[in-house]
Formats: C-alpha cells, structure tokens, sequence
C-alpha cells in the first residue's frame, strides 16, 4: 500500500485504488452517512475529531475489502450466497475490519468458503460412531468424620456423571441401581453414604468443526491481496498505520 | 584533541557538535587498516579496567578536570536532572490530579480532610539524603552500594547483655569481594503455588540467591556460609535452569562480567538448626486473615489474587437474581463451576450451599474430586417459597479448600417488596455521558447494598505513645449475615500508626455490629496530620468509610 501519487490520482474524489480501478469518495461518503444515521450513531465519534478521521479510515477499509473479495469472486465466478453470520471468537481472530466486510458483503464470506473450505472434522474412529451417550446420576448423599451415618440425612447432591465425585463414592455409585443405599464409603474427607436416585442417558453435543486453520488462511490470503491490488490515497491509510498521524496512543 | 572551546561554553542547549573540534575528542590513528584495527583493538582492551591512557597534545584552550566525584543518596525520588550550568534539580513528590486517581469513582464521594483528592499530600515532607564526595571515580566511591546501604538502613534492634558460643560478629550467608558485589535476594528455591503445584516449600530445600555486580568490571564472587555448601549451580530468573556448577570442593565460586545480575542455587551442607522446643515457626502471614475468602476477588478492587493464587476455585452464574414468584414459589436456576488448577495432585473438598431457613436447594452439599488441571460445571436449583420475606438474601456456595481456608462464591436474591429493591435492579440505568464520568461520582449517598456503614469517629488526635480506635457501626439490613474483610487505607508515613490494618467482619442478619480499629502512636513518632479511611469488602461490594483526620500531637 503506499499513498503517492497514482498515475489516475484524483486526489479529491478517490479515496485508492483496487486492481487499478479507482474508489470514489462518493461511496465512502454513503457508507458514512447510513452509518450515522443507523442505530449506533450515537456512540460514534464527533465529527471534527481525530476518532472521526480513525472512522473514517476503519469505513475505507472495510469498502477495500469488501472490494478486493468482490473482484476475486467476479474473476473465479463465485456466487454470492448468505455467508453464516461470524462467531464472536472467528469476528476477534478475522479482525474488525474483514469482520465487518464478512457481515456487510455476502462476496466476503462467499469467497472465503470457495478458496478455503472448511476442513472435515477430524475422521477419528471414535467420531465414525454416533455421539456417545453419558450417564447422569442424580445422588442423595451425607458425609460423616466417623461412618457413623444415618440414612435419615441424606441431602440432595443434584445431577452428576460421577467424575467429579471422590473416587471411592464414584465407584461404588457406578454400580448401583436406582434406589440402592451405597456406603459407608471412605475418602479422604471421612465416610460417605450414597443413593442413586435416578439414572438418566444424555447425548453428548455434536462436535462443532473448528474455523481457526481456514479463517488464518483467509487472512494470510487477504493479505497478500491488500499487499499487491490495493493502493490507497493520502489520508485513507489504515487507522492502524503508525505512519498516519491520527495513530496515536494516548492517556 | 582538545576543542575549538571550552567544554563548558561548547556544551549548552541546541548546540550543534557535528563539526570536529566542537568539543574535546579521542583520535585513534593508524597508518593502515590494519594498524588502524590494531590500534582500536589495543584501546578496548585497555578500557576492560575503565581507563585509557592518550596523549594530550595541547589541553589549551580546555581546562583539564579533578578527578572527583559528588554523589547524592537518595531514599528514591520520582527523578532529576543536571542542567548546563551543573545544578541538580530533584523532583521530590509525583501527584496524579486527572483521571483515574485525581477523581473518585465509587459512591459516595471521598476527599481528604481538607477537600483535595487522595493524591495530594499537603502535609509536611521530610527527605533526607546523603552528600557524599572523594577522590576518583563512582567505582572507587562505591556509589552503587553507599546508595543502596542509604536507601536500606540496618535493622536495630535493642537485646539485653548475654553469654553464648555465637562470636560477636557472625553471618548465616556472606558474598566477597564485599560491596562490589550484591547480595540482591535470598530464598528457598522454587516457586510451588506459581506454577500449581500442591506440595509447599520445605526448609531443607536448596536457596536461591541472586547476585549483582555493582561496579561495571568483571568480578569473581564467593559465598560462604558456616552451614557449608554440598552443591550449587548457576540459574535463570526462574530458578528452574541448571546450568553450570558453581561448586569446587566445598568453595562457591562464580564469574561475573560487569553489572551483571546472576541467579545461583546452593545447596547447604547442613541445616540451621535452631531450638527444637520452638518448633516451625511461620513467618508472616501464610494464608488470608478475612475467612471465607470472595472467589471474585477482582470485585474488591483488591489488587491481587488472594494468598497462594487459588488453584482451586469456585463460582455462580449469575450473581444476582430477582425472585419474583409472586403467589407461587419462585424457581431460581444458577451454575456452579469448580476449577482445578493444581498440576501435580487431585482436588479433594466438601462444597455446601447454605441457603436461608425455609428455602430449598439442590445441591445443598457435595464432595468434589477433580484430577489435576480439571473442572466440574453443574445446576444449582433453588426454590424460594411464595412467602419469602421481601428483602435481600444471599445464597453462599463455600468449597473447603484446606484446613480452615474457605473459597466462596455468593449468589445475591432479592425478593421484591423492601426498601432494598435497588440493590437488584431490573435494568441497568442510561449510560452517562463520557465527559460526565470521568468527573467521577458527585454522589453523597452510596449505593443501595443492605449494609449501612458509619464511621462513629470524626478526628483522631493522639500524643505519641498514646492509642485510640477508628470506631464503625455496621448496620446489616440484609435477611442473611454478612462475612467481609475490611483494610484500614492510610497514607505512607502512618503505616505503623495501624498495626492490623486487616481484619475480617461479620454481622448478622438484620442486626447491627460495632467495629473498632486500634490505632496507635509509637513514641518517637513525629507531630503530623494525616488521614485513614477504611475500605469494606463483601460479597463483591465495596463501601470506603470517609477520611477520618489523624493527628498526632507534639509531646
């Protein structure tokens, strides 16, 4: 990217240049005013400021992305299907910018699914058979220094898979059929007496295929697209841009 | 090569030293390249001991300087500076007066007795220092361990006359060559509750000590102890590296290259020893003194995590709910999660639900078994029943985590209908303006909490050596007790006016408790005015009492 002056430089109306073709202000100038005029309008900075300006360059690249992928989905004829809104953590790996172009330009996502499908979930012999079942069990419990208990203060324990109870009562409960007194059995925190009160088989959730490895390429491949097809024209650098002078950290 | 002119009149602001005789240089010749290289090779090598000899060709019109130093010994000041005309300028106070420190932020608003915020300190200062001067340079003024020695003076403490085998002068650990190296740090080696592991230090483990060279020269240090050494090894900052030996037959010995700072784990022949009837004895304080301890310590803008990091923690999701049942009993769903963070050992503890009198819970008990680095999520289901009494309750999820340490998480239910309906609000409120909230809060009441605290103290003024108390009533307006820590805040130069400055609280439900705070004025104490205040803690509520005046009279 650099902001010299472009063979077609129209420094007043253009705001950069994607694969040579020019962006006209006008377009940014839209894209503002629906932004301020839309529901966040008023958490967004005054005009005037240097926030304003940073918003101003964060909108411009939003429009270079959304330009970038709309020209690759032109070239390779990708249709422009409803990409699936973002997660929160993908939003955070893509960044706010490509982030905002996925959500505002359906080419986006379009072209991230065609040029990095996602890869299948992991064929592991144990995902080849349906989800497994875990057992639940729902334990009355009481807990004595001495094993000197009495069925009579038995307290509800609620719902357990039994991993998270002492070793010993876990073992003894495995077993059991519903309605058993279990116990007295001993751990390190004294003697314990157990009754299954129900038993109850649940699925375990679906494995949900990870988006980290093809939203890095996507990224990569963004990149090295901004690098070589995107020039932008002085005062439209990247909000990001050390060298742009409303870069700046301050307390 | 002397400059065009004197030093003094050449170095002055904006000056441009770019031409060759601005200002005194060093010309190093030779008559090619490789005489040249030889001869730069010859002069770095020389300047291994901070000197080099050159030849003076005319020191007209320079004036050759003393070979002097002044030192000033500080106790540590926010900075200085030396201008042209040599004068040092000392910066002795730094205040904040902007955001965040300059404002406060938690209701009610809080100022120092005389109206001016928390960082300016209008009161009398004393700085003391020391001028120090001699022959040479800082090395051979041994700046860097007179500063040091200054900024931390010996310890003294007053014993009777007695008899014993101990000699008269005698040292558990020595580092030589004395003063041009220092003894920065001593401890046990290892840092177990850093890293999860469950197992705590034991005092026959190795030490570790770190070293530092304080006068910019290689230097060969040795340590000795009358305990004697069976090993050592150098290290890394993290104690965990063995590099190298440091040991040769019974002598620690290590190269250092000027100012280096060096980490080294020894090894004790023998062990201290001591007076066996004494038994172990802790030194300081080992685990939290306000029991059971917040799990959402964060909440008490409390700084860092309570003592020993808890491995093993324990929460509820949500925090607050609003029963709001009506004419049926009022079905509240919450989340425990307990998480492991130990590495090296299974969890094992008792988790109870204590719940007010009349409502149900499940659970209400359960013991937890995790293995290392693991975690447990499951449903808490609570039913208030449809004639709760309208107030403020709080449901308490205590996971015992050792013997007498308590980790707690508090799930807040309001039952609609009381004067503490706010403290469970419906909706948060409009968002304030920004430039309005980084006013801080105007705000002369404090949130509605169900725990109403005032300060029964308007002014301290005590003589030296006299003792009075920060007196508090806590009026507990909630339907369950109330279990908070509380820290007596004052500021540096009154520390040891306020001997436990924490402590934990209770008061009952719907009952009031009275809090006092021993404040006392050692005997030597200088005459001053200052200020404490107390910050109250409980259950992610934070209240801080006014600034009470503190004066401590002349004798």
């Amino acid at each position: 990217m650099t902001s010299d002056a472009h063979p077609l430089a129209e420094p007043a109306r253009v705001i950069g240049w994607v694969d040579g073709q020019p962006v006209s202000l006008d377009l940014l100038e839209l894209r503002l005013a629906v932004l301020r005029s839309g529901p966040g309008a008023a958490a967004l900075p005054r005009e005037g400021t240097q926030e304003a300006r940073q918003l101003r360059r964060w909108t411009a690249h939003v429009l270079f992305t959304e330009l970038l992928c709309l020209a690759t989905a032109g070239r390779l004829a990708i249709a422009d299907s409803a990409a699936a809104p973002l997660d929160a953590l993908s939003a955070v790996q893509l960044g706010s910018i490509t982030a905002a172009a996925w959500h505002g330009c359906p080419a986006v996502g379009a072209v991230c699914r065609t040029l990095f499908p996602a890869a299948p979930v992991a064929a592991h012999p144990a995902s080849a058979r349906p989800p497994v079942a875990r057992r639940w069990f729902r334990v009355s419990h009481s807990l004595t220094p001495d094993g000197d208990v009495l069925v009579g203060s038995l307290q509800p324990m609620g719902w357990t898979t039994l991993d998270d109870l002492p070793t010993s009562v876990a073992d003894a409960l495995r077993d059991a059929s519903r309605g058993e007194l279990v116990g007295p059995v001993a751990s390190p925190l004294g003697w314990h007496l157990a009754r299954v009160d129900d038993i109850q088989d649940r699925s375990a959730p679906a494995l949900v295929p990870d988006l980290g490895d093809q939203l890095r390429e996507f990224t990569l491949w963004l990149e090295r697209r901004r690098t070589e097809s995107l020039s932008v024209a002085a005062g439209f650098e990247h909000p990001g841009d050390p060298r742009q002078p409303d870069n700046s950290h301050r307390h | 090569m002397p400059g065009a002119e004197p030093i003094e009149s050449a170095w002055v602001p904006q000056a441009d030293l770019r031409g060759a005789r601005a200002i005194p240089a060093v010309l190093v010749a030779g008559a090619d390249e490789g005489e040249l290289h030889a001869e730069i090779a010859r002069m770095a090598s020389e300047l291994a001991d901070g000197a080099v000899t050159v030849t003076c060709i005319d020191p007209e019109p320079g004036t050759l300087l003393d070979d002097y130093t002044v030192g000033l010994l500080t106790y540590g000041i926010p900075g200085f500076a030396v201008d042209t005309s040599g004068a040092l300028h000392l910066s002795l106070l730094r205040s904040c007066t902007g955001w965040p420190s300059g404002v406060w932020l938690d209701p009610p608003r809080r100022q120092t007795p005389d109206g001016s915020a928390f960082q300016l300190q209008h009161w009398t200062h004393d700085f003391s220092y020391s001028l120090v001067a001699g022959a040479g340079d800082w090395r051979r003024q041994d700046l860097v361990s007179r500063g040091l020695e200054h900024s931390t003076p010996m310890l003294v403490r007053v014993a009777d006359q007695h008899g014993g085998e101990l000699p008269a002068t005698h040292s558990l650990l020595a580092v030589t060559p004395e003063r041009e190296v220092q003894l920065q740090a001593v401890k046990l080696n290892g840092n177990p509750s850093a890293a999860g592991e469950s197992v705590p230090l034991d005092a026959d483990r190795s030490l570790t000590v770190r070293l530092t060279e304080a006068t910019g020269f290689a230097r060969t240090a040795q340590l000795f102890s009358p305990l004697g050494f069976a090993g050592a090894h150098r290290s890394d900052l993290l104690e965990s590296d063995v590099r190298t030996s440091a040991y040769d037959a019974g002598v620690v010995e290590t190269d250092l290259e000027g100012a280096q700072i060096a980490t080294l784990v020894l090894e004790p022949e023998g062990t201290p020893g001591g007076d066996p009837a004494l038994g172990a004895v802790v030194l300081g304080v080992d685990r939290e003194i306000a029991q059971p301890v917040y799990s959402r310590y964060w909440l008490h803008n409390r700084g860092p995590a309570p003592m020993g990091f808890l491995p093993v923690s324990v929460s509820v999701s949500p925090t607050a709910v609003r029963a709001e049942g009506g004419a049926v009993a009022a079905q509240v769903v919450a989340e425990v999660t307990v998480a492991s963070q130990l590495v090296d050992a299974d969890f094992i503890g008792m988790l109870t639900i204590a719940v007010p009198s009349g409502w149900s819970c499940e659970p209400v008990q359960r013991p937890i078994q995790l293995a290392p680095g693991g975690h447990t999520t499951f449903p808490l289901d609570l039913v208030v029943p449809e004639d709760a009494q309208p107030g403020l309750s709080f449901v308490r999820v205590q996971l015992s985590t050792g013997p007498g340490d308590v980790t707690e998480d508090v799930l807040t239910v309001l039952v609609p209908g009381s004067d503490l309906d706010d403290a469970v609000p419906t909706r948060t409120g409009p968002e304030i303006a920004h430039e309005v909230q980084l006013q801080g809060t105007t705000s002369e009441r404090s949130r509605v909490q169900g725990l109403e605290i005032d300060c029964l103290t308007t002014q301290l003024e005590l003589a030296p050596g006299e003792a009075g108390v920060l007196a508090f009533r806590l009026d507990n307006q909630a339907l369950s007790d109330v279990d908070g820590e509380l820290m007596a805040i004052s500021p540096w130069g009154t520390w040891d006016l306020v001997a436990e400055p924490i402590s934990g609280f209770s008061v009952s439900a719907g009952s009031s408790a009275d809090v006092a705070i021993p404040i006392a004025v050692p005997v030597a104490a200088e005459p001053g005015e200052w200020w404490v205040m107390v910050k109250f803690m409980w259950f992610g509520r934070v209240h801080y009492s006014p600034a009470v005046p503190l004066v401590v009279r002349s004798r």
